[in-house]
């Protein structure tokens, strides 16, 4: 059972990080063989949940889902009210349920996405986040120099675009919805949906404007 | 408890490293994408069998590393910490065991399974478009409440709907409660943004906050 003992897990990890050898390899192979001879997990249960993750999970699923929303304004409409739906529409395995939500930027504002507590993040639609997305310094300076934090991205934006923070601290997942770079009006949906990136659905590239060669 | 996992506004850190890695590439090593999975199909585990587990009591065994191993391990390190912590804490297995890297015997049982308890919504006491006021302290064990935005005023941007309250959830007892956006200006949080026109949006639940 669980035991909601603060000081027990404390004192736990203590043991536990002293005891065990640093590298955290072999650590992970300690916990998953123990789990495995214990019968808790099944064998070859690990492998067979990765490869259902990596076919069905990843920033592609939004690329994909962006693109629409750019070429149907219906679909973006219906994004904006609900955005998992959405999703399912166009990504049957996505949870219509899954709490979800689409923030768009707009030539007067810009967003950002933000985990300060712990690293919060469309896991089981986007995949898994990027590493700096979960790193301390991310956590911390979002928050407070969110313009500084994009410069670092190349993002440089003029005091007229406001820019909103998103602290998902709760159940609720947002991703960000940029705009349609210029210049793009003839590219099929697949194209564009090349441009879109794993940063932008965060919110620390703001333009997603083709590369010359791209074309 | 104010653990060292509240990181938001925390001055000194440094530049955010490797801003351009390959989107293709979920995991960078192995052992990460593995514990990732561990992670996952146990908690769906302990879920499904009613054990008390709930992802608010995780959160807490995470807070509960170390301060200074909190901020120097890998983010997949300290998962691999609290899904051991956890392992233990439930009755599968033991520290030895872990140490080890072999399980002593066959087969577990958890230590009598408590499953959460529900007991009824709180009723929600705001709307878009009211000002609230973060409350000022919370003793609780585990609070989603950010020290940054305590005693600061702010506007209900948007309701959410009904959520568990975490504070409670992290101890076994399931109470939903309202849930909102609310928005804090940049200028009301920080000293060094009294010019700033920009905004913090966060959820919060009912409890969290007061009429202004």
């Amino acid at each position: 059972m669980s035991s909601y003992d603060s000081d027990k897990v404390a004192k736990l990890h203590r043991e536990l990080h002293s005891h065990l050898p640093p590298e955290p390899a072999l650590r992970l192979k300690a916990l998953e063989t123990v789990l495995v001879e214990k019968g808790f997990l099944a064998v070859d249960a690990v492998d067979k949940w990765l490869d259902d993750y990596s076919e069905n999970v990843g920033p592609m699923n939004g690329a994909k889902v962006i693109a629409r929303a750019w070429t149907d304004a219906k679909f973006a409409e219906r994004l904006a009210k609900h955005a998992a739906a959405a999703f399912a529409e166009i990504i049957p395995s996505v949870d219509k349920d899954y709490p979800l939500v689409a923030v768009f930027n707009t030539p007067e504002t810009h967003n950002l996405v933000v985990c300060t507590l712990c690293s919060c993040y469309p896991l089981g639609i986007l995949g898994m986040s990027p590493s700096w997305y979960k790193s301390t310094e991310y956590r911390a300076r979002a928050v407070r120099d969110p313009r500084g934090v994009l410069a670092e991205f190349g993002t440089a934006l003029p005091d007229t675009i406001e820019v909103k923070v998103w602290d998902s601290t709760s159940d609720r997942r947002y991703m960000v919805i940029p705009e349609r770079p210029e210049g793009t009006d003839d590219w099929s949906e697949e194209n564009l949906a090349g441009l879109v990136t794993r940063n932008a659905m965060i919110g620390t590239v703001r333009d997603l404007s083709p590369k010359q060669e791209a074309r | 408890m104010d653990t060292i996992h509240d990181l938001g506004g925390t001055q000194g850190f440094g530049p955010i490293l490797n801003t351009a890695e390959d989107d293709s590439v979920l995991f960078s090593e192995e052992w990460k994408a593995r514990i990732w999975a561990v992670a996952m199909m146990s908690m769906a585990k302990l879920s499904r069998d009613r054990t008390g587990w709930t992802l608010d009591w995780y959160r807490h065994v995470l807070e509960r590393l170390p301060p200074d191993a909190y901020l120097r391990l890998d983010y997949f390190e300290k998962w691999i910490l609290a899904m051991m912590a956890t392992a233990v804490d439930e009755g599968i297995a033991d520290v030895q065991e872990l140490s080890d890297g072999r399980a002593g015997g066959r087969g577990f049982e958890y230590d009598a399974p408590t499953p959460v308890k529900e007991v009824p919504a709180a009723s929600a006491r705001f709307k878009p478009g009211d000002e609230v006021v973060a409350r000022r302290d919370i003793g609780t064990m585990h609070t989603r409440l950010v020290e940054y935005v305590r005693g600061r005023s702010g506007i209900v941007d948007s309701v959410i709907g009904p959520q568990p309250l975490p504070d409670k959830a992290a101890v076994g007892t399931i109470r939903k409660e309202q849930t909102y956006v609310v928005s804090f200006r940049m200028a009301d949080l920080w000293p060094e943004a009294s010019d700033s026109k920009d905004s913090l949006l966060i959820d919060m639940w009912d409890s969290y906050l007061e009429p202004a």
